[in-house]
């Protein structure tokens, strides 16, 4: 393999902090579990682990720094083992403040021990046993290390690092921990970088005639955000699969040595030249304190009368640039952006490479390229991907990280547009007592997976996924009944949607980028806002008590929620009619005004009762009097407005768990 | 005790009708509890949306307030039409249209 990297003897004690906690697979097998508890009464996981090391044909010292990774202290100079053992407590122990523990027995996305799977569908000790028996013997060197990330992603990237903490990943950790001791090792400090390309200005002159240009785009965002990390990783001989913590095709969270963070920022400056696209980023130390945030924003590049303008980009093409896509004339970066569609398919293997090769990708400003083809071939190897693995034999064949790049084209006939926000749910992991790194590097991972199968879930296939990543997805389908179904699950797990009709496909997708985050600030909390349906803004807080307001009430009155629902969506006109009886001062006045509307209300609750067969006691009418009437007028329209939407959607609210 | 439609009228006699306000759904709830017929107090809701100025009007409309036999809101409205001036009339005309209204929705009868 090509990669100028140092075959140095660090590669131990990281592949070995790598692999401390793969004893923790067996949590997943009870019977094992059960036997290795017995046998290691203290940290029976490390004991664990380094037997299964061991049965892979893993040299002694891995195994014996897996063995006593949590108890360097019974080893006499081992300043190594401290090191993992100092990197595995950094990020969960830092607060003496402990979450209250609970034993859950499933996985990150709430799956039991039988159901676990690895990330593509494999058994994951048959994966992890498959994909690390080295044929030819295991080296110390770089395609080792890479293999071991690959086959940890597939197999343990779904599975709780501790039993007793959510939103962990023993994958995130276990990258975590060999990215610190990465750094420390070679005396530098770590600092987490999270970046995020904003390719919203550019997508809006993606038109529908050329439907394949913005997936293109954020695959040719995505992979110059690899290689310019990589990049600069390389720089310093660090390998950049073990730094590399999360990514996305817009969205990448690392962790590297303080020292490359300048150059990281000229990198990214460079790329930012070549998407012409916004790049952010925001630097983190290890206690979560955010030490630096930056924008870096491409040079404007004037419009020159007399010069071509790009088909795609719409900007004036400087002299002796021009290339063809098609019949169209565009400039060179868009002619890279547009080709870069046909790299999208199942089991591709990208390759950057450092220096600008034809037959790839180019990167201009950076200096770099993507090219689809095997490591073997290139000397300046920068790091690379398996695009769209077909399943877990995949990864074990080929031993390269897996990358679900599942962005597709736009679709005329879906005529809804949603996005979801994970603005709010980032933040907030960002606030997390303990494991903040390790929650946001997970959530970061693992999100636009759980959101991918939630929607097949809901939408079946009637949708086509425009953006997916970290930070928000944004889809297209023809269901507006799934689509609302789709954002209130989002909702249950702190993600905000925005749901649209299509329009010009460029500007609806800027559109619901730019909603978002408006509606981000404004909000404050996690919402849904559909906009066709009169611009209705279901915040969290909203839904949980329209919900619980009108389960509350069906209990109260023994009237089916289904019922209730028809008589609040009707009763709403007369209610934002009638107004605000609150302001009335004058209790004649007051109490006149509430009797019209009871009156207004007892042929709609009859007609609807009748239809529906249910019989009315006089008890059940003063709970709907009570219940109607006990918030002020302005907030019941609010919560009736919230259920009509969910009504006219055939959604039946569910009350809190 | 006293129940509440009693205590509806004694309010309404005391022109108390900050009281009687608060007591008017709940006088509406027991006349539906005791069955009592829509149609006498639907015609005492409407006896009362008339105006009366003079002896005559006043003499004549308690004695169609009295042939409804509602007791004992026929009484005591019978009563308030010789003592209320025009501007209590209107304030017990809204709280008596308030109870038939009360009274339409917990009944839930059409008329």
């Amino acid at each position: 393999m090509g990669f100028h990297t140092l075959s140095s003897p660090d590669i131990p004690i990281v592949l070995a902090s790598l692999l401390h906690d793969i004893g923790k697979i067996y949590n997943y097998y009870e019977n094992e579990a059960e036997k290795y508890r017995t046998k290691y009464p203290e940290y029976w996981h490390a004991g664990a682990g380094a037997e299964l090391l061991k049965e892979l044909g893993f040299p002694y010292v891995i195994r014996h720094y897996v063995k006593y990774s949590h108890t360097p202290d019974r080893i006499e100079k081992e300043e190594y083992l401290s090191l993992i053992d100092k990197a595995d407590k950094t990020d969960a122990r830092l607060t003496r403040k402990r979450e209250k523990r609970e034993r859950a027995p499933v996985s990150i996305d709430g799956l039991s021990f039988e159901e676990v799977k690895t990330l593509h569908g494999g058994d994951l000790l048959k994966v992890l046993r498959d994909g690390l028996k080295f044929k030819d013997g295991l080296k110390f060197d770089e395609t080792t290390l890479i293999r071991c990330v690959s086959i940890l992603k597939e197999t343990t990237l779904p599975l709780r690092a501790d039993l007793y903490v959510k939103d962990v990943s023993l994958y995130i950790h276990s990258l975590i921990v060999s990215a610190i001791v990465s750094c420390w090792i070679r005396g530098e400090d770590p600092l987490v970088v999270l970046v995020e390309t904003d390719v919203g200005e550019r997508a809006k002159f993606a038109r529908a005639d050329r439907v394949e240009y913005l997936s293109g785009l954020q695959l040719y965002a995505y992979l110059g955000l690899l290689g310019s990390i990589a990049k600069c990783l390389r720089a310093k001989g660090f390998i950049p699969d073990v730094h590399i913590l999360s990514e996305t095709p817009l969205h990448v969270v690392m962790l590297i040595p303080q020292s490359l963070t300048q150059l990281l920022k000229e990198n990214l400056a460079r790329l930012s030249e070549d998407l012409h696209a916004t790049i952010s980023l925001k630097i983190i130390d290890l206690e979560g304190e955010v030490v630096e945030e930056d924008i870096l924003r491409p040079r404007p590049r004037p419009l020159r009368l007399g010069r071509k303008r790009c088909h795609f980009c719409m900007r004036s093409i400087p002299e002796g640039e021009e290339a063809l896509e098609g019949d169209k004339i565009v400039c060179l970066d868009c002619k890279h952006i547009s080709m870069s569609y046909r790299y999208i398919g199942d089991n591709s293997i990208v390759l950057l490479v450092d220096g600008v090769y034809e037959r790839g990708l180019v990167y201009r400003n950076l200096g770099i390229t993507a090219i689809l083809g095997m490591p073997s071939e290139f000397k300046d190897l920068l790091i690379m991907r398996l695009l769209n693995p077909s399943d877990y034999r995949s990864i074990v064949k080929y031993g390269i990280v897996p990358v679900d790049f599942r962005v597709e084209p736009f679709n005329k006939d879906y005529k809804i547009w949603i996005i979801v926000d994970a603005g709010l749910l980032l933040e907030r992991f960002l606030k997390a007592e303990v494991y903040k790194l390790h929650r946001l590097a997970t959530v970061c991972s693992l999100l636009p997976i759980l959101l991918e199968n939630r929607a097949k879930e809901i939408l079946k296939d009637v949708y086509s996924l425009l953006k997916l990543d970290s930070t928000s997805l944004i889809l297209q389908t023809n269901s507006r009944d799934g689509a609302l179904k789709f954002a209130l699950e989002c909702l249950k797990i702190g993600l905000s949607s925005v749901l649209v009709k299509a329009g010009s496909p460029g500007f609806t997708f800027r559109k619901l980028l730019t909603k978002a985050g408006k509606l981000r600030v404004e909000a404050g909390e996690p919402y849904v806002f559909v906009e066709y349906e009169g611009g209705v803004l279901i915040t969290e807080k909203k839904y949980k008590e329209a919900c619980n307001w009108v389960e509350n009430l069906a209990r109260l009155t023994g009237i089916p929620v289904k019922s209730l629902l028809k008589i609040a969506i009707e009763f709403l006109p007369t209610l934002e009619q009638y107004g605000k009886y609150e302001d009335i001062v004058d209790p004649v006045d007051k109490v006149l005004l509430l009797s019209e509307l009871l009156c207004r209300l007892a042929p709609i609750v009859e007609s609807i009762l009748t239809e529906d067969l249910i019989f009315f006691t006089l008890d059940g009418r003063s709970a709907l009097r009570n219940a109607l009437f006990e918030k002020p007028l302005n907030e019941l329209v609010e919560i009736l407005l919230i259920l009509k939407v969910l009504y006219t959607h055939g959604i039946l609210p569910e009350g809190e768990e | 005790m006293t129940d509440a439609i009693e205590d509806f009228c004694i309010a309404l006699k005391n022109k108390d009708f900050k009281k009687a306000a608060e007591l008017v759904e709940e006088c509406a709830k027991l006349l539906v509890e005791k069955e009592e017929a829509a149609t006498p107090l639907r015609d005492l809701g409407e006896l009362i949306k008339k105006s009366w100025e003079d002896e005559v009007d006043k003499v004549l409309l308690r004695s169609e307030i009295l042939v409804k036999n509602v007791p004992p809101l026929s009484n005591t409205l019978a009563q308030l039409v010789q003592e209320y001036n025009k501007s209590e009339a209107e304030k017990l005309r809204k709280l008596m249209r308030a109870l038939m209204n009360f009274f339409r929705y917990y009944s839930g009868k059409r008329d």
